[in-house]
């Protein structure tokens, strides 16, 4: 019993006042969906990948940026952090927005471009 | 020149066999996260089920007995049960990984609904073990599982710094996340040395009828066949090394793996990593069905193998069928199929030490093995490797806990 506690401990990111290194962890999450969507982007622009893969993958990635959008909206943080967790937020909701239209429209090479220059804006 | 090729087909099929989807995630997990200063641990979790697997082949040789029968018959019935009990518990929930895998796999191919998948892909594993003859489940998921080699071209072709690859190889400690790389090293052990892959190799091994003139098939097998198998997990591991960890890039799905193999390849090299993920993690899922299963009737001394009519070994019949039902119920409650990898590997590494050691005695022991005995190498690698799987095994949940399951 007390091993089964740990573990839901450990599995548990805690909740309240978001601290620091929360808000990095968060931070890192976004930009990681954000780059890896630059990629699948990168991809569907130059005709190198199959529809179904990248309506599925971009949706999974778009899923990630708005589970931490949520947790940042939701979150409370002290007043030194409190700009940084709405910019944080804001930048989630816009890299999850961007995934969401490559998920809805996986063949489309315009878009795929647009959605590929507003990521690299959004992650650099 | 048949028996040669036997042995070459043996070996190609453990060369597609193993890597599953604990491989596949921890693997790529530590190569985005610590680039390639983790190969070093490849080369001790392969040497690891190298030592293991020989052993446990040349105990169901000499003995005619597989794992679970040993285990129950050295370390009592009580020990035992606690042994059978644990085995079992990670077998599900790498079965249940195995499944999730297989059904996110088929998504990424085909785009339909990820619970839909689960049903048909448990319904067609349920048919494939029930209908193909042992070798050909044996070798088709091995041969197509070959297909993961596209990572290695993969790799190559993201032209990673070799000579930071040959770093790699190196033990070394890092300045800072030393919890975190100590947790990625338990899990690569744990994810090379899964406790299924050797009840099933020496259940097999009593399945075929391996007599003492086997015993060399036995260590090729196991030291050919397991090497190049490790060597897709290096491929893994310096593919993600070379793409995803200069970009920062932390993969949480198993897209994020065939987009390693997409973006040096393209629409081709996406194809075979999916397909090749696909049987690599289905032949796995077999196998740990088939492991539970292997496992009840070894213990309880139930008539069991695949070889026999259901009817023939009806509670062995049962006990597969029960397997991959539990393991479907589980991964259709919704959790995540990573998580659960994750969780399974961190466990079987727990695990891991109660079945290792009364294999180890027995290996050792020359009443019982007589002429086959381990000798002085063999025992300088068993030896070795029990300190390794103590040590991980005491350091595994603690580490998980620390590193909130590596996420720091």
């Amino acid at each position: 019993m007390p091993l089964v506690c740990l573990v839901l401990a450990a599995g548990c990111g805690g909740s309240g006042t978001l601290t620091e290194k929360q808000l990095q962890k968060d931070m890192e999450t976004v930009q990681s969906a954000a780059v890896e969507g630059e990629l699948l982007a990168s991809d569907i622009a130059r005709d190198r990948t199959s529809e179904p893969f990248a309506r599925i993958h971009s949706g999974v990635l778009a899923e990630q940026a708005q589970g931490v959008a949520r947790t940042l909206m939701k979150g409370q943080a002290s007043r030194e952090l409190e700009s940084r967790r709405r910019q944080a937020a804001s930048q989630a909701r816009a890299v999850s927005s961007a995934l969401e239209e490559l998920h809805g429209s996986p063949g489309d090479r315009v878009v795929a471009r647009r959605v590929l220059r507003e990521l690299e804006d959004l992650s650099s | 020149m048949k028996r040669i090729f036997e042995v070459a087909l043996g070996i190609l099929a453990a060369i597609g066999g193993f890597v599953d989807i604990g491989d596949i995630v921890f693997n790529v997990a530590a190569g985005a996260l610590f680039g390639y200063q983790l190969l070093w641990v490849v080369v001790i979790g392969v040497g690891a089920i190298i030592t293991y697997s020989e052993m446990c082949g040349r105990v169901a040789v000499v003995s005619g007995r597989a794992a679970m029968d040993v285990v129950r018959e050295r370390l009592g019935f009580g020990a035992g049960l606690v042994a059978l009990i644990a085995g079992q518990l990670v077998n599900l929930m790498t079965l249940a990984a195995e499944i999730g895998g297989i059904a996110l796999a088929l998504q990424l191919l085909s785009g339909l609904p990820y619970r839909v998948l689960l049903v048909l892909g448990v319904l067609v594993l349920g048919v494939v073990i029930w209908v193909l003859p042992f070798e050909w489940i044996e070798r088709v998921f091995g041969y197509v599982g070959l297909t993961m080699l596209v990572f290695a071209v993969a790799a190559i072709k993201l032209r990673p710094g070799w000579s930071d690859v040959g770093a790699g190889f190196v033990p070394g400690v890092p300045s800072s996340n030393l919890a975190v790389y100590a947790f990625f090293a338990v899990g690569l052990i744990g994810a090379a040395t899964v406790p299924y892959e050797v009840y099933f190799y020496s259940s097999g091994a009593v399945e075929e009828r391996w007599t003492p003139k086997d015993l060399g098939i036995n260590k090729a097998n196991a030291i050919i066949g397991y090497s190049l198998g490790g060597f897709l997990s290096f491929a893994l591991m310096i593919m993600a090394g070379a793409l995803f960890f200069p970009k920062g890039i932390s993969p949480e799905a198993l897209g994020t793996v065939a987009l390693g193999a997409e973006v040096p390849l393209g629409q081709i090299g996406l194809l075979l990593a999916l397909v090749g993920v696909l049987f690599a993690v289905g032949g796995a899922a077999i196998d740990s069905v088939f492991s539970g299963a292997y496992n009840m009737a070894q213990f309880f001394g139930w008539e069991w193998g695949k070889y026999r009519k259901p009817v023939d070994a009806p509670r062995f019949t049962i006990a597969w069928l029960v397997m991959l039902v539990l393991g479907f119920v589980i991964v259709v409650t919704g959790v995540d199929p990573i998580q659960v990898t994750e969780f399974s590997v961190i466990f079987s590494v727990v695990a891991l030490p109660l079945t290792y050691i009364p294999i180890l005695l027995v290996a050792n022991d020359r009443a019982y093995m007589g002429r086959y005995a381990n000798g002085k190498v063999a025992n300088v690698f068993g030896i070795a490797y029990l300190v390794v799987i103590l040590v991980v095994a005491v350091a595994a949940i603690p580490l998980m806990i620390v590193t909130n399951m590596g996420q720091g």
